[in-house]
């Protein structure tokens, strides 16, 4: 009995960490990313390129802070391709490319859905 | 490079931890559900080790997980009979004072090389000079041959009456024993069922019991 006691507690406490993780980074950090994605995408299709730079960087300082706890939980490579997308956002917007910034919003909030949805538990998922 | 290292000495530390929790029994791979565990065991802790993308966190988990389902399973079979029964089998005779059990036989997809085979392997060059030839859970051949004491012959191997307080009805139906004379031996020495660790009838109908 003291075994199963002593695995189910190592299980319960992995779970517990995981699922801390999933509610309090995961979701809320997916979801802020794709709404403020979007509104980016407004303000460039607007041309306030000054803001949307401003805002890519709030969003950018963010991103460094979230990297650092998710390299714990999710796929390195998962994370790489984020932050590659971002630098390659920060750099469209500085040099006003239209075309090329809205391509990337759209594949940021691609990886940003797709780590979303791997993580959630589904059927999909699971087979 | 230094990564690969390190992690190695993780997940060895980590599966080193859950071998000792699941205990002894792992090492020997004594039945089906310790086999299963630890080919399982082996791949997953290589998983992370190989994939530097991957996050050690989810050859933990997996590893929790099995060691926890081994843990589990072990503590039901300890406790129950029927799960025992459908997880790990019961014990199968071959070959009784020598006559094949060629059902069984089939069955364990056994044929007749490799009964003789384990025979040779054991020391046993001819059927006639053995008794019983039994197909135990773990995949071993146990042969009962009427050597020890020499001269004597076994006439048929002891049936279990009673596993940790349990007693098995089918046992009695299967080889006819009786009831009754097992609660009077009970009753004699003062004991009862859930005092007894292990019961068995020997040959001589005696039945004998170990407290617990």
């Amino acid at each position: 009995m003291k075994m199963v006691a002593t695995s189910l507690i190592v299980l319960l406490i992995l779970i517990g960490v995981w699922i801390w993780f999933h509610f309090t980074s995961i979701e809320p950090v997916t979801s802020f990313y794709y709404e403020k994605l979007a509104e980016l995408s407004d303000l460039i299709d607007d041309d306030q390129w000054r803001r949307a730079g401003a805002d890519m960087q709030i969003y950018h300082d963010k991103w460094d802070d979230t990297r650092n706890l998710w390299v714990y939980f999710i796929n390195q490579n998962d994370v790489d391709s984020i932050d590659s997308s971002i630098k390659k956002l920060v750099s469209f917007i500085k040099n006003q490319d239209k075309t090329m910034a809205q391509a990337e919003i759209e594949h940021l909030r691609v990886l940003f859905n797709v780590i979303k949805e791997n993580e959630c538990l589904s059927l999909e998922n699971i087979m | 490079m230094i990564i690969v290292v390190i992690r190695a000495i993780v997940l060895y530390a980590a599966l080193m931890v859950s071998m000792r929790i699941m205990g002894k029994g792992e090492l020997g791979e004594l039945q089906p559900h310790d086999l299963v565990v630890s080919l399982m065991l082996a791949e997953l802790a290589v998983m992370p080790m190989e994939d530097l993308g991957a996050p050690l966190m989810h050859g933990f988990i997996a590893i929790a997980t099995i060691m926890f389902l081994q843990c589990f399973i072990s503590y039901i079979t300890l406790k129950s009979n029927y799960a025992r029964k459908f997880i790990c089998g019961a014990p199968t005779i071959i070959i009784d004072h020598g006559k094949f059990n060629a059902k069984e036989m089939n069955k364990l997809r056994i044929n007749m090389n490799d009964v003789l085979g384990q025979m040779r392997l054991k020391g046993y060059c001819s059927i006639e000079n053995i008794d019983y030839i039994i197909m135990e859970t773990n995949g071993e051949m146990s042969i009962i041959a009427p050597d020890d004491p020499p001269g004597t012959k076994c006439k048929r191997i002891p049936v279990t009456t009673i596993v940790d307080g349990k007693i098995l009805h089918g046992n009695f139906k299967k080889y006819k024993l009786s009831y009754e004379d097992f609660e009077k031996e009970l009753k004699k020495k003062k004991l009862k069922t859930k005092q007894v660790l292990y019961g068995f009838v020997d040959e001589n109908e005696k039945f004998v019991f170990y407290k617990r």
